[in-house]
């Protein structure tokens, strides 16, 4: 037997498939359960690496939101941050000549 | 004449939970699992579950099914050899007499009315010689020669490259050959 010959007798069985008992498919529709909601869940997460880090980063990111939502800064920090912004002034001034102001 | 939906419009109806759908793609797609099924495994009853685990899974892992990876009947033969694996190696190692029992249960294998599955007399002997292939060699057999996948498929079905495939076919025909003509009967 030569090659063409095999290939041909191979190709004449795909013509000649087994086919399934007929009970198979209602027995596998029969048996179907309901999938949970956490295996959707699963699903949804793990069908591509993005989900899960998006899903990971979700606590930082609303972490972040909320702070630069509540505004302005705490009266006593505002206050330094004034202090401390006058005093750099001060020594900014102290190194110029005073022609050169 | 009502349009047939499609496979991949099918699976993203199933990916919402719908079962109807999933019943549609049941009654298309199973005999083709079956027989690649049966191929792999010789026994009807081992091809029924093989079948039952791969229907299965695919309606509880339907969400990972990716149109743009591969088609539908792809998906499914890539379950269905994941899953024979799986078994395989779990079984205790069976010493099996290449030629002796199951050469003989292929010889004998029969539908579910009793009729075999085919009725040449060289196809059947060609069948036998086939099971006594080593699975990966029968596995991409199967797949070309009697489903009618092309090597690209196969090797996505099977987790492997390009040359992996053709080089298994390769072998897998020279050892059919070989086999077949050490047969007194065809000499």
């Amino acid at each position: 037997m030569n090659d063409k010959e095999l290939i041909d007798r191979l190709n004449r069985l795909q013509s000649n498939p087994a086919k399934a008992p007929a009970y198979l498919a209602h027995r596998i529709l029969a048996n179907l359960d309901e999938r949970t909601t956490v295996d959707r869940m699963y699903d949804w997460l793990t069908a591509a690496v993005w989900r899960g880090l998006a899903v990971a980063a979700l606590p930082a990111m609303l972490g972040f939101v909320l702070g630069l939502s509540s505004g302005e800064l705490p009266k006593v920090d505002a206050q330094l941050w004034q202090e401390t912004e006058t005093l750099l002034f001060t020594q900014d001034l102290e190194s110029y000549t005073y022609d050169e102001i | 004449m009502a349009i047939q939906p499609s496979d991949e419009d099918l699976m993203s109806s199933v990916q919402n939970g719908d079962q109807d759908a999933f019943g549609i793609l049941v009654h298309r797609h199973i005999d083709s699992l079956y027989n690649y099924a049966l191929r792999l495994c010789h026994i009807p009853a081992n091809a029924e579950d093989l079948v039952q685990d791969t229907w299965l899974a695919c309606w509880q892992h339907a969400g990972r099914f990716r149109p743009q990876k591969a088609k539908v009947t792809t998906w499914l033969h890539s379950i269905l050899y994941n899953k024979f694996v799986d078994t395989t190696r779990k079984r205790r190692p069976m010493a099996v007499d290449p030629l002796g029992d199951v050469l003989d249960d292929a010889l004998s294998e029969t539908g579910s009315e009793g009729e075999p599955y085919v009725s040449g007399e060289n196809e059947q002997k060609l069948l036998a010689l086939i099971s006594t292939l080593p699975l990966n060699q029968r596995s991409a057999l199967v797949l070309t020669h009697l489903q009618g996948f092309s090597n690209q498929e196969v090797a996505k079905i099977m987790g492997l490259g390009l040359r992996a495939v053709e080089s298994l076919l390769a072998r897998a025909r020279r050892t059919l050959k070989s086999n077949y003509e050490q047969d007194p009967a065809n000499s």
